[in-house]
């Protein structure tokens, strides 16, 4: 069991959170984010909790607590608090209890409109990101089963309600949901509200259920500025089926409807399997040997197929190796990484030597998926057409690391792939995969900025910016967006803003392709000094000789952060020099 | 009646945060920095836990200091 899955239990949480905050602020380099919580109940206690699994998260938030029962007037009118706090985010802390159905049977249109008033002006205001609650059921429904067909019944006022939020979510890029309707029927409506709470202090919940509510909206938090998961790697025997398959063959595994134990994998199998159609990509640890430990997979009872995993480890080496070559492989680091095994050995020794993965240890099946449901390392808040096809790209480059082995050197090697790089503005096509990858990517990330639809499209509609999107296209086919570059032009003077790559393409020499459009914008322009940026993080070491390495030096900075440097280049022709590619053909794209 | 006043005393040192923290029966929220508010209802949801009770609001309003809780407490049987 993890700590931040133990941290859900109230008592454990009311024990552990000061030493969990005072250990977390330490030991690690945390992302400031203001939250902004409007408020139809008590926040009160939910605050601390929220802090503690947001710093688990990397995030240190700074709290801006609205009145109790004014979150309508908070966010419509003037409201100079809070222009001062300036929100990156909103929470609208909101319970059934602020309905107007409490006094008006038939107003779900006035609380429609209330709630489009509030996003439209947060929105106007701020351009932050909104956390709506939607709303949880009534526990009493007075006129049986018809409240949920009746024209004035409460459960179908809820669900209308719920129905309008989610609608027009889909429309609009900074808001989301706080799904408390699905965590109150989790819990069920009769544990979820704690009346004596709301009637003396006005808290929705029960305490029982506020450790859960704030990891809740902590994950959306997470998910927004890149803190998912990414990757699987599971084990095979007992944990994708019940018994060993070396011992007692494949036809007697435990997998599939036959029996009662094979239903439980057969089921983990099919959160699996979602979960990689929707880009998260699936791996296997496991000792054994090759033949047959696939055998397993192989079978028809098993939902994952071999084609569902990027990379297979089934050998006898130790798993922490093969979990290294595995990540090398992906390109990723541990921290995008979740390790589940049956056996608590393999668990601690993998947690040992690899300290920022996840390691879950299977006892049963039932509390696995209840834990990585609950956990959610996975949060969707964008989806983007790449994602369904992410698995392919990472196929494609196991096939390009074999194709790697047949040249005599690595130059020729890439010669022989072939690439084309198409070029492009940030545009309305392409903004949400261009907003998804400057969020998720760490490592070649000079400043590890994140954004929101909207403040990116602020920027692309500054005149003086120049924006390009490389697009990256090999003999295995297209490695879809991979690169993002956003360039500031005042006078003789220009400045990478920011820059990012995916790790899908490292190696390949793209970087000097986007240096060399950047070159050739400046010298277009008549720029004659151009700066870059940098600023450490834990993972974007990487880079952090970049801008030395290829002929930039340190700037004076006015910058008292240690982790912040900034770089001058006054040769803008030397450098294009050293951006010379010949293993990229380029390809503008058609205006 | 002093064994449900060692695992109220237990209670308070986990709700503030203190070790040595010491209470009696006669102790109310006057005498604990931090006793506000919102600690009281955290002070009453955990006392709730520990004796697998549940304090009506009538008996929550009535209470003035720890001995009140005991004497709740043990009315509802709950020091078992």
């Amino acid at each position: 069991m993890t700590e931040l899955y133990k941290l859900l239990d109230y008592p454990y949480m009311m024990k552990h959170k000061k030493k969990e905050k005072e250990r977390l602020l330490q030991s690690r380099e945390l992302q400031e984010k203001k939250i902004a919580v409007l408020c139809g109940a008590t926040f009160g206690e939910i605050k601390e909790f929220l802090e503690v699994f947001l710093l688990h998260y990397g995030i240190k938030p700074v709290f801006y607590i609205g009145e109790y029962n004014r979150y309508y007037e908070e966010s419509v009118f003037s409201n100079k608090g809070l222009d001062e706090f300036h929100p990156d985010i909103v929470l609208m802390h909101v319970t059934n209890r602020n309905l107007l159905w409490d006094h008006d049977f038939n107003s779900i249109e006035d609380d429609k409109r209330r709630l489009r008033e509030i996003w439209e002006a947060l929105d106007k205001k701020y351009h932050c990101i909104i956390i709506q609650n939607n709303f949880e059921y009534f526990k009493y429904r007075m006129i049986g089963n018809a409240a949920r067909t009746y024209v004035d019944g409460n459960l179908k006022y809820i669900d209308d309600l719920n129905r309008f939020i989610s609608d027009f979510i889909k429309k609009n890029k900074n808001l989301f949901v706080n799904d408390i309707n699905y965590l109150s029927s989790y819990t069920g409506l009769q544990k979820w509200s704690d009346e004596r709470l709301w009637n003396m202090y006005k808290y929705p919940m029960a305490m029982d259920e506020m450790p859960r509510y704030a990891l809740n909206i902590a994950n959306i938090i997470k998910s927004l500025y890149g803190k998912n998961k990414k990757t699987i790697i599971t084990d095979l025997d007992n944990t994708l089926w019940g018994g060993e398959v070396g011992e007692v063959g494949v036809e007697n595994i435990k997998l599939g409807n036959e029996t009662p134990q094979g239903e439980a994998f057969a089921m983990l199998h099919k959160y699996l399997k979602y979960l990689s159609l929707h880009g998260i990509l699936l791996n296997i640890c496991s000792k054994n040997e090759y033949d047959i430990g696939i055998r397993g997979i192989h079978c028809a009872r098993s939902v994952l197929k071999e084609k569902d995993f990027a990379i297979k480890k089934i050998n006898w080496k130790n798993k922490a190796d093969n979990i290294k070559d595995i990540l090398k492989g992906l390109s990723l680091l541990p921290f995008s990484a979740v390790f589940i095994d049956d056996s608590l050995v393999e668990c601690d020794s993998v947690g040992s030597m690899i300290p920022d993965i996840e390691t879950i240890q299977v006892e049963d099946i039932k509390a696995l998926l209840e834990e990585m449901d609950i956990l959610s390392f996975f949060e969707v808040t964008q989806i983007t057409q790449e994602d369904g096809q992410r698995r392919r790209y990472y196929a494609d480059n196991m096939e390009r690391n074999e194709e790697q082995k047949k040249y005599k050197n690595y130059d020729e090697y890439l010669k022989a792939l072939k690439m084309v790089c198409h070029i492009d503005t940030i545009n309305n096509g392409n903004i949400d995969r261009v907003v998804q990858l400057m969020n998720k990517t760490n490592q070649f990330n000079f400043l590890t900025k994140r954004y929101t639809h909207e403040t990116m499209n602020e920027l692309i509609n500054r005149q003086n910016n120049k924006t390009f999107v490389l697009d990256l296209e090999d003999k295995f086919g297209s490695n879809g967006i991979v690169s993002v570059a956003i360039v500031r032009l005042e006078s003789e003077i220009a400045y990478i803003d920011d820059w990012v790559m995916s790790c899908r393409v490292f190696e390949r020499g793209l970087e000097y392709v986007m240096l060399m459009l950047i070159c050739e914008t400046c010298m277009k322009k008549g720029v004659n000094t151009l700066f870059g940026y940098y600023y450490r993080t834990e993972k974007n070491m990487k880079i952090a000789d970049f801008f030395q390495n290829i002929g930039f030096e340190k700037a004076d900075d006015d910058i008292n952060d240690k982790r912040s440097t900034k770089w001058i280049c006054r040769d803008i022709n030397g450098l294009l020099k050293k951006s010379e590619n010949n293993n990229i053909m380029i390809r503008h794209k058609e205006k | 009646m002093n064994g449900i006043l060692e695992r109220v005393n237990n209670v308070f040192k986990i709700v503030f945060n203190d070790e040595n923290l010491v209470v009696t029966e006669k102790t109310c929220s006057d005498d604990i920095e931090g006793w506000d508010s919102l600690q009281h209802i955290n002070l009453l949801a955990m006392l709730e836990k520990e004796f697998h009770i549940e304090f009506d609001i009538d008996q929550i309003i009535s209470f003035e200091n720890v001995g009140d809780m005991i004497k709740a407490i043990d009315s509802m049987n709950g020091s078992i």
